[in-house]
């Protein structure tokens, strides 16, 4: 009965006109946040998984050796890369490729300098091989002294702090703008208080509880909110659908940071950036419980200000 | 009800009642009468749990209201009944649902409430307005709406705050049967008024302010002009 009809006019005051809609672009910026969060963790997991177990090897330039020697020399190194347990392959940077991924510090003239490269081999792995990189690298020195290998985990490491930097941003912005809404029903509600004083003060006078008052307004403020809730949330998903392509060439511009740092050439990297961009449907099922979330904030934070103000009257 | 050496006043300013000491057994009818300005709104005030003594014990029910904790306070006053001077009516709501609040409040079921409501607004010859608002009504008919709703849950106690002020006699006179109807299945009514025509038609025990305090006196007489003191002082609860 209660949610059907209220005994004070609520819906009509000016403060609580306004509410719905603040509270929808609230719920927009947070939807907006937890989506960016959500696509940042899903981003942060693939790149882990696409790069889990990948290598490169770098092999240094002997100017002693004649081309045979070198091309026996790397068969000798590729054979035993491709033997070690879990290895799935193992691909030779071609020249042209590595004067790219040098231009970015040699500059366009990079294929007119004499300057010998050292061969980078991309070694990949089944995402769940443990390669011993120890026992791997010793038994490469043994075929080429001075051999590299690099597992790109401080690339790793450096890219998922970003990330976890911006998630940990996101999150104290859901909180921030959660503090806010709060902060919104609670003058919206003294305000209602207020207004409807004499109104409050009859229906003590027959009989009714600090409750049953407490209630008209936390119904009011879960109606509105949901509402709000609901709009903000819609166009925030279809805020984030828009986005995708923006925050997808952000992503692949990092990608091509990891890439010129010379270490990641060759694994799959893009692919495995870019298909990370997206949200799950765990991830929409948890964008659809924001609006909810977001009214028994504001049905709760209502029920506590009424029951926190309406003064003792005798 | 029982008041013993109770004080009224507003804020830290002077007294204006003192010195009252009354009781009221239940089941009785008392009109409370009084000039303008002397202070009857104050006592039904202190009667409808709105206040409470500046001094003195008021006990209603059984229980000293200066000691009552909040939550005790609805359970009290879905006892009482009030019709206020000002009617206070709830502006957005229809007629009937002004009627009905006390019975919303109450819990009762929804086609309980409709049938009682009903029921009552036909009595008060407000049948054809049940879905107006009180704006819309005259004065003489907010006032009606007003006692419905202070009678529709049949309270132990009614307070009447110039329930007739707004209304010609013929209506006046009914809504005294009203609530006499009322006093009759148990209802302790007190009415104030100051309408000494009104008051002289009824044999009722009165409770009078004068000079700041209350002295009760006995029913008028048919053919005399001024009423006939009970007691000399309103002092002794056991005298009324």
């Amino acid at each position: 009965m209660a949610w059907r009809r209220s005994d004070l006019p609520l819906h009509g005051d000016p403060a609580a006109r306004f509410l719905p809609w603040i509270l929808g672009f609230l719920v927009y910026l947070s939807a907006l946040m937890v989506g960016c969060s959500l696509m940042i963790d899903q981003l942060a997991d693939n790149w882990r998984t696409s790069l889990a177990g990948n290598l490169t090897v770098e092999l240094p330039i002997d100017p002693t050796l004649g081309t045979k020697a070198r091309a026996d020399r790397l068969d000798a190194v590729i054979d035993l890369i491709t033997a070690t347990p879990g290895v799935t392959g193992a691909t030779v940077l071609e020249h042209a490729e590595l004067e790219r991924l040098l231009r970015p510090w040699l500059g366009d003239t990079v294929g007119e300098l004499d300057v010998a490269l050292p061969t980078m081999i991309a070694v990949t792995a089944h995402q769940d091989a443990v390669i011993d990189r120890a026992d791997l690298r010793n038994r490469l020195t043994a075929i080429v002294p001075d051999t590299r290998i690099d597992d790109h985990g401080d690339w790793v490491d450096d890219a998922l702090h970003f990330l976890r930097s911006m998630q940990a941003l996101a999150v104290f912005l859901v909180i921030l703008v959660l503090t806010t809404a709060a902060a919104t029903v609670i003058f919206v509600t003294r305000t209602g208080l207020a207004v409807h004083q004499p109104v409050i003060e009859i229906l003590h006078l027959v009989g009714a509880q600090d409750s049953y008052i407490a209630r008209q307004f936390q119904t009011q403020s879960l109606r509105v909110s949901l509402m709000g809730g609901i709009i903000g949330t819609a166009l925030a998903v279809l805020t984030l659908i828009a986005m995708k392509p923006v925050l997808g060439s952000t992503v692949l511009d990092m990608a091509d940071m990891g890439e010129d740092r010379g270490v990641m050439a060759g694994h799959g990297l893009m692919q495995g950036l870019t298909s990370g961009l997206g949200l799950t449907p765990w991830h929409w099922a948890a964008l659809a419980i924001l609006p909810l979330a977001m009214a028994l904030l504001a049905m709760l934070t209502a029920r506590w200000t009424v029951l926190r103000s309406i003064n003792r009257s005798l | 009800m029982l008041f013993e050496d109770v004080a009224v006043r507003y804020g830290a300013g002077p007294n204006i009642l003192q010195n009252i000491s009354f009781s009221l057994a239940p089941g009785s009818f008392h009109f409370l009468v009084g000039a303008s300005g002397a202070g009857k709104s104050s006592l039904l005030k202190l009667m409808y749990l709105a206040m409470t003594p500046a001094s003195g014990l008021v006990d209603l029910f059984g229980r000293n209201i200066a000691t009552l904790r909040r939550q005790d306070l609805p359970a009290l006053r879905r006892r009482i009944g009030v019709v206020f001077q000002d009617f206070r009516l709830i502006g957005h709501l229809s007629a009937l649902d002004n009627v009905a609040l006390p019975l919303r409040i109450a819990g009762l079921r929804e086609s309980e409430i409709r049938k009682h409501v009903t029921e009552l607004l036909g009595w008060v010859g407000l049948a054809d307005h049940l879905n107006d608002l009180p704006a819309t009504l005259s004065g003489g008919q907010q006032q009606r709406l007003a006692i419905a709703r202070a009678v529709i849950s049949r309270p132990s106690l009614l307070l009447a705050d110039e329930p007739t002020g707004n209304v010609d006699d013929v209506i006046g006179v009914r809504l005294m049967y009203l609530f006499e109807e009322l006093n009759k299945m148990g209802t302790t009514v007190v009415i104030a008024t100051h309408n000494d025509r009104l008051v002289s038609r009824f044999t009722h025990r009165q409770l009078r302010i004068e000079n700041n305090t209350v002295r009760a006196f006995d029913p008028m007489p048919p053919n005399s002009s001024q009423a006939r003191p009970a007691i000399a002082t309103a002092g002794n609860p056991a005298n009324d």
